[in-house]
């Protein structure tokens, strides 16, 4: 345990700020396979329509390509915008506003939210212990007869590890394949270093590490708060504040902010530089750092594909 | 009641022994899981004084660097969490650390201050490394004119004099009227340089102060309180088992000293009882438990068992304490014997005045040359015991066959048979007589308890021819043969049946005084019965029952068994009194002693049966017939002729001057009076 952390921060003493995802990580085989069967039964939602996938979906890149998703019963699930799940085992923080802090706590959350699932423990027991596909399944893993709620969040969390996109290219070139970006792409990462968007779009997943004002620069944001940090802390400074969002597979995830306002990458590249950078960045320069962006895609994660 | 107090003390000690033993387990296990636990908790304390330390760094460094990885602070920030959870989850720590558990719980508190301080800072650190990248950048991007270009480095060069000393003053120094121009600047980066410096300088106090906050926390101080109380509470913890163990100790020590003082104990009794049982504790020599032992590790021993003869009277004369000293000088003496000849093997005593010795590999003859030899060194040593000189004389019995205690004992009685030996070695004949024994034993107990114990009566004549008395004989009716008791004497004083058969004719032969006015009997009563107190009250109360009676009762005495003369002559003379007359049966043979037979005030001489058989061919048998005879008319003696079988013999020693006569000649015995 000390080992680990005594080893990321030698790692990180270096000068890059942004580490590449590691390549495999440890999950139990058995668990995530359970895991994935339950990310996308729609059974556990109560009418029996939405899963998880429904919100996360692989086609999207583990988010959803609406500005708002769809929840239980037709709702439309307002005022935040579908992050993404995948490389979510990264992040520090769940939700936009932090307040899970596993990913266990998330689907718990998400499962039980009146506009997403509208679950309780006590259905979802109901519904996962008549199946005895999953009986067994869970009896395998967890050696109990009855299913509890824990044990299905905890099996959906195994899953969500594996849904990881290592090996993009600008992965490969932290790794140390210099060739792996072109000399635009470059380019587009020390201007994403120098105008700044480096102090909160580090770490594993350039973002998802700590919390930041959206708009800074200006003295009136038009854009809805919904459930900021406030939610959470209950300090007044925390209006406006949330997670920094990852900035893995970017490209693949719009609409981007935390309301889903803006669909396009570059618009959103503009906008932080205006809001939080107080700068409006050149287009040229906003191409560069699109460009950059683009290299954050990684692979389909492999689980997806196995069954 | 000595067995039971023993056992219930083991008891004890085995109940005590196994409660302390359960005690040990579940002490050690209680101490074992309890230190585990302690040092758990303490190692996740120290951890998370680490993590403190880390997190403290980090925030540092995200000060001081422009580019900082968040992920780091965050991970810390988790990683302290669930350290945090883990501890306070832990039940052992509130039961047993419940001072050192509030302590923690101050310091969880400060915990949530300076996560919640970490995030502010976290918000205006990162707009303020944003703003001073474009503070310095702008010197490039911006279009300011040659007059503003030194306030803008003077003032880019004051925020960097700050960020490397962290001194307020050069803040201070940053004139902003100059700057306040850059606002509504028609060039967007002039604006941008404009609104950064305002950012910064708005964010900065707030930065610093939150990154004091972080820094100066009591983060340290409270997990250092803790860890300390922590330390503190176990080893008074530890203090406390380590007594608890001396006491456990201590308790083991004592139980291990009791067991060890009782074995000890034991052993010394076991030790005693061994002793006490294979060795005799008057003379220190080995019994007849060891013989029986030892003889089983012979392949061909040959067994001696030498007896003190005649020893009872030893005892009777001068009382057991005497007996008992002469029985341990010569078992000694025995001992020394043996030892000085150099033969191997013990002395063992096996009876009352036997004592044994085993021999192995030792020829007969030479045993019995050691034998003769011992014998005659016994008999010629003086034991002198309380100033009183004894000569002891000893017979032996020497066995060479199996059972060897119980041959040599045989053999032993056939020398008492036999005078003129003192030793003798067993052979198979010598069996016979213990089968015959046994034999007899079995017929004349039968006779007793059946009523079989028949009195004989057989007249004697005075010179006239007229039955003056009749004497009483005991006949035994075996298998519907009537038979002398004479073979059976022996086993009845072996048997202590003697004096029953003795009670017996005793009450017959009153029974026939009672219904016959003028009868007279003279009954046989042995010394053995004289000296019997059952027997002396029975004939006290059969001459209670008709007065009178005495006058018309003899008792005769056997000559030979006289030796308690003292007990013999009180009786005589009591008798006496009331009437009754007294005879020396088998008067003559052995050594008869006049004076004696003078001083016990005697009526009647019966003469022995073999002086009065011989009487016609032995020159002997008539001269001693003479002397008793001329002895007796002058010491005013009556004498009676026994085994008066013939004419010729009748006439002889009625020719001689015999009184009375009683044979078969003249009548034999019968279950009846004859002529009565």
């Amino acid at each position: 345990m000390r080992l680990l952390v005594m080893l990321i921060i030698f790692v990180f003493l270096n000068a890059e700020p942004i580490t590449p995802i590691p390549l495999n990580i440890k999950y139990d085989k058995e668990k995530a396979k359970l895991g994935k069967l339950l990310f996308f039964d729609p059974n556990f939602s109560r009418d029996k329509k939405i899963s998880c996938a429904s919100c996360h979906s692989p086609e999207f890149y583990g988010a959803d390509n609406k500005q708002f998703s769809i929840g239980v019963y037709g709702q439309v699930d307002k005022p935040m915008n579908s992050p993404t799940v995948y490389n979510a085992v990264f992040n520090c923080w769940q939700f936009w506003n932090g307040r899970a802090k596993t990913l266990q706590q998330q689907a718990m959350m998400a499962n039980h939210d009146k506009l997403e699932m509208d679950m309780d423990n006590k259905t979802l027991e109901d519904r996962v212990n008549s199946n005895n596909l999953y009986k067994k399944m869970f009896f395998k893993i967890y050696g109990k007869n009855y299913i509890t709620a824990d044990m299905v969040y905890d099996a959906i969390a195994e899953f969500e590890k594996t849904l990881i996109t290592p090996n993009s290219k600008f992965d490969r070139y932290l790794r140390g394949d210099k060739a792996a970006l072109n000399d635009k792409e470059k380019k587009g990462y020390f201007l994403f270093k120098s105008y700044g968007c480096i102090t909160c779009h580090n770490g594993v997943n350039i973002g998802g590490n700590s919390f930041q004002k959206i708009g800074i620069f200006i003295d009136k944001i038009d854009i809805p708060r919904g459930r900021d940090r406030y939610e959470v802390t209950k300090n007044k400074n925390d209006k406006y504040v949330y997670k920094v969002p990852t900035l893995r597979n970017i490209d693949k995830t719009a609409p981007y902010f935390h309301n889903g306002s803006v669909k396009s990458l570059k618009k959103a590249i503009y906008l932080m530089g205006k809001w939080n950078l107080g700068i409006e960045i050149p287009n040229k320069d906003i191409d560069y750092i699109y460009l950059f962006l683009k290299t954050l895609t990684g692979k389909q994660p492999k689980s997806l594909d196995e069954n | 009641m000595k067995i039971r107090s023993l056992s219930l003390k083991i008891w004890a000690i085995i109940i005590t022994g196994v409660l302390v033993i359960f005690l040990i387990i579940g002490f050690s296990f209680f101490a074992k899981s309890y230190y585990k636990n302690s040092s758990d908790i303490l190692n996740n304390l120290i951890l998370l004084k680490n993590y403190n330390n880390k997190l403290k760094y980090q925030v540092l460094y995200s000060n001081l660097f422009l580019y900082s990885n968040n992920d780091n602070i965050a991970k810390i920030i988790h990683h302290i969490r669930k350290l945090n959870k883990k501890i306070d989850k832990n039940v052992f720590f509130k039961k047993f650390y419940k001072n050192v558990y509030e302590k923690f719980k101050a310091y969880e508190n400060e915990v949530f201050n300076v996560e919640n301080d970490i995030f502010e800072y976290l918000r205006y650190n990162q707009p303020l490394k944003n703003s001073l990248m474009y503070l310095l950048d702008s010197i490039d991007i911006a279009k300011f004119d040659k007059n503003d270009y030194k306030t803008v480095l003077h003032t880019i060069s004051l925020i960097l004099l700050y960020k490397n000393s962290l001194d307020d003053d050069f803040i201070k120094n940053i004139d902003l009227k100059k700057i306040e121009k850059f606002k509504n600047s028609n060039d967007i980066y002039e604006q941008a340089f404009y609104r950064n410096l305002k950012v910064y300088l708005k964010f900065l106090p707030k930065q610093r102060f939150y990154l004091n906050r972080i820094i100066n926390s009591n983060l340290n101080e409270k997990i250092d309180n803790t860890i300390t109380a922590f330390r503190y509470k176990l080893s008074k913890n530890l203090k406390i088992f380590e007594m608890l163990s001396y006491l456990l100790v201590s308790f083991i020590i004592i139980i291990l000293s009791l067991l060890i003082i009782y074995i000890v104990r034991l052993d010394d009794k076991i030790k005693t009882i061994t002793y006490l049982l294979e060795y005799d504790s008057l003379t220190g020599l080995k019994n007849r438990f060891s013989f029986k032992k030892d003889i089983k590790k012979y392949n061909s021993p040959i067994v001696v068992i030498f007896n003190i003869d005649k020893f009872k009277n030893i005892n009777d004369y001068f009382g057991s304490n005497i007996g008992d000293k002469v029985l341990k000088e010569v078992g000694l003496f025995i001992e020394k014997y043996f030892k000085n000849k150099k033969i191997k093997g013990g002395v063992y005593r096996v009876g009352a005045d036997d004592f044994a010795f085993i021999f192995e590999n030792v020829d007969i003859n030479d045993i019995k040359s050691i034998v003769k030899d011992l014998i005659e060194q016994i008999e010629i040593k003086d034991f002198k015991i309380n100033e009183t000189i004894f000569n002891i004389s000893m017979s032996a019995g020497i066995s060479k066959k199996f059972p060897y205690l119980e041959n040599a004992d045989i053999a032993l009685k056939n020398i008492k048979k036999d005078i003129k030996d003192k030793f003798i070695v067993y052979d198979n004949k010598m069996n016979k007589d213990v089968f015959l024994n046994i034999k007899k034993s079995k017929e004349i107990k039968e006779a007793i308890d059946n009523y079989k114990i028949i009195p004989y009566y057989q007249p004697i004549f005075d010179k006239e021819g007229n039955i003056c008395k009749y004497e009483v004989l005991c006949r035994v009716k075996v298998k519907d043969e009537i038979k002398s008791i004479y073979p059976y004497l022996e086993i009845l004083k072996e048997n202590k049946l003697y004096h029953r058969v003795t009670q017996i004719i005793i009450k017959e032969a009153f029974n026939k005084l009672y219904s016959n006015k003028n009868l007279e009997l003279s009954i046989n009563l042995s010394v053995e019965d004289i000296l019997n107190k059952e027997i002396l009250n029975l004939i006290n109360q059969c001459f209670l029952i008709k007065k009178d009676i005495s006058k018309r009762v003899t008792f005769e005495i056997l000559e030979s068994e006289i030796e308690n003369y003292n007990e013999v002559n009180t009786f005589i003379k009591v008798l006496k009194q009331k009437g009754v007359k007294f005879a020396i049966d088998d008067f003559g043979s052995g050594y008869s002693n006049f004076n004696r037979i003078l001083n016990l005030d005697i009526d009647y001489l019966k003469i022995d049966g073999s002086i009065i058989k011989d009487i016609l061919y032995s020159k002997n048998s008539k001269l001693i017939l003479e002397t008793i005879i001329n002895f007796s008319k002058k010491a005013d003696k009556v004498t009676i002729a026994e085994f008066v079988e013939n004419k010729e013999i009748y006439d002889e020693v009625k020719k001689m001057g015999i009184d009375c006569f009683q044979g078969y000649y003249l009548a034999k015995p019968s279950q009846n009076l004859e002529g009565k």
